[in-house]
């Protein structure tokens, strides 16, 4: 097929497309509604958007003019505004993409049901639809990136009432300070308290520092070692500070695999390997 | 003996077969529907969730179907989401080897049981070559 | 259940929506073979923000994934892990090998920036 030819199918297939939503579009529309009220965040947020009658059809009208009149500019703009709201009321990327997706997935049976035999269409308008929603998922997830970006910028760091022992100490920085015996228990809640501080504060880098704690064995290390795994699976390097040379004796005579943690003997040098990982200065310079 | 009132409100058990990978993908939901209704918390959820598609994923691929039940669970004033996994498979030769833990020796993706038990809070395995495996684990709210 | 990977210059997004079976795995494999060559991508992130479980299955199909984005020449980044995820995985004693993390989208783009900027690009035959 010519380029030109390849290009006239594609503009028929997608006024095809056009006929078709257009004709189905109180069933579509309904059915997709459905379908992502069952997604808890896609119902909230939909709960607390919901398009006016005006919306809904300004946008069905612009999606006319990009489907029939191949007149894609003010869709696309449609578009990027969406994504600059999903980053702005913080919908998380992946439920977006699942949102948008949706249209596929009601569109797609109907129109196989409709034009089942006559498959040149039906490819045609499968095609259409395919190109459709890459455009929508381009154009949102662009806009999206951008406003994230502005949107993270603009964050004050603010340091409220904290339930936590977990210290933020400087933006990507987190330092968790653990004070007295630590049992399973106490483990695993101040490792659930971490991680989500990790993702609140959108930390890079985790202090642990055992200065406080008297006793460190087996239990507790494996404890610290799980914990560091835990954190490096967000994305952030956890740093292991406080180990006293006799703890780190019985460590090792334990046999206990602390390979591939970074440990050092105090805070302070664990804030220079903190800086050194971020790729910036945390503590002022001293006078030597 | 007298069975302690079920609370007001208090979810039901769900059982259900396990034959297929849907099933592993509904066990996992129910259960953390139900542990939701009984309280716990997010994390907790997930792990009763991660322990089930272990156990549920092993009867899938070793014995091909099964039956699972999920009910809250009472003792002595805690509550907690009891899980019970059977199956009519093959049942396991040596058990002590199954369920030997090869976390540090970095064989851990084989049998998800050790694993499940570690998420667990209590654990119990019976199988019997030919009579089949249940599995039946506890989780406690903290 | 598709996968939709979509481009962001010259790194590829896959955003896993939900359980991947075998098939799902076969399918998104291909998808990215194809698009990585087609688009001559350094970087694919992997987006698991979705997920509510990662087991021990799922981690064997992760690491399968980015073992081939790598035979690819690209590099892979996982992100989006939840806290409870993280911990679920690492009292199972699971681990996602060599393969690097990062919390989310953007940190995980930030981080293909930040290996890649050092790193002229490969002349392909």
């Amino acid at each position: 097929m010519t380029e030109t030819a390849s290009r006239d199918a594609s503009k028929s297939a997608a006024r095809d497309l056009w006929d078709l939503y257009d004709r189905w579009y109180g069933d579509i529309t309904a059915e997709t509604d459905a379908n992502l009220r069952a997604v808890p965040e896609i119902a909230a947020l939909m709960d607390q958007h919901q398009p006016t009658d005006e919306e809904r059809a300004a946008s069905r009208d612009l999606v006319r003019r990009a489907l029939v009149d191949d007149e894609w500019g003010p869709h696309l703009g449609s578009l990027r505004q969406q994504g600059a709201m999903y980053a702005t009321i913080g919908v998380s990327f992946g439920v977006w993409v699942q949102a948008i997706a949706a249209f596929r997935a009601v569109m797609a049976p109907r129109v196989v049901r409709e034009l089942h035999d006559e498959p040149e269409r039906l490819i045609g308008v499968l095609g259409a639809i395919d190109r459709f929603i890459d455009t929508a998922l381009g154009e949102i997830g662009l806009a999206y990136l951008d406003t994230k970006e502005a949107i993270i910028a603009e964050q004050q760091l603010a340091i409220g009432e904290l339930s936590t022992p977990v210290l933020p100490l400087a933006e990507g920085f987190l330092v968790l300070p653990l004070i007295g015996l630590i049992d399973t228990r106490r483990a695993r809640d101040v490792a659930e308290q971490l991680l989500n501080a990790i993702r609140d504060w959108r930390a890079r880098v985790v202090i642990i520092d055992v200065t406080g704690v008297p006793a460190v064995d087996t239990a507790v290390a494996n404890h610290l070692l799980q914990t560091a795994q835990a954190c490096r699976l967000m994305g952030a390097t956890p740093i292991l500070s406080g180990i006293s040379p006799t703890n780190a004796q019985t460590l090792v005579q334990l046999g206990v695999e602390m390979a591939d943690l970074l440990i050092v003997g105090d805070l302070r040098r664990a804030i220079e390997q903190a800086s050194l990982v971020l790729g910036r200065e945390l503590i002022p310079a001293t006078a030597t | 003996m007298n069975a302690a009132p079920e609370a007001a409100g208090e979810p039901s058990r769900i059982e259900f077969p396990i034959a297929s990978e849907a099933d592993v993908l509904r066990a996992r939901r129910s259960v953390r529907e139900l542990a939701q209704d009984l309280g716990f918390g997010t994390t907790d959820l997930t792990i009763i969730a991660t322990a089930v598609s272990e156990i549920t994923r092993n009867i899938v691929n070793y014995a091909t179907h099964g039956h699972i039940t999920i009910e809250p669970a009472h003792d002595r004033g805690r509550h907690g989401v009891t899980v019970r996994a059977r199956d009519e498979g093959p049942g396991i030769d040596d058990l002590d080897l199954a369920m030997q833990d090869g976390y540090s020796t970095g064989r851990s993706l084989g049998l998800g049981l050790p694993g499940a038990r570690r998420l667990m809070d209590e654990f119990d395995i019976v199988s019997t070559v030919d009579g089949g495996t249940t599995v039946t684990m506890t989780k406690w709210q903290r | 259940m598709e996968v939709p990977i979509l481009r962001f210059g010259s790194y590829l997004v896959a955003s896993v929506q939900g359980e991947l079976s075998d098939d799902d795995l076969q399918r998104l494999s291909e998808n990215l073979t194809t698009k990585v060559r087609a688009t001559r991508s350094r970087g694919v992130v992997i987006d698991l923000t979705v997920l509510d479980v990662v087991d021990s299955f799922a981690t064997r199909i992760l690491r399968s994934l980015t073992q081939m984005i790598r035979l690819l020449g690209a590099e892979a980044v996982v992100v989006g892990i939840q806290p409870g995820v993280a911990l679920a995985m690492v009292q199972l004693g699971l681990t996602l090998d060599k393969t690097p993390t990062a919390l989310d989208f953007e940190d995980g783009m930030r981080y293909l920036d930040e290996l890649l900027e050092d790193q002229p690009r490969e002349r392909r035959a």
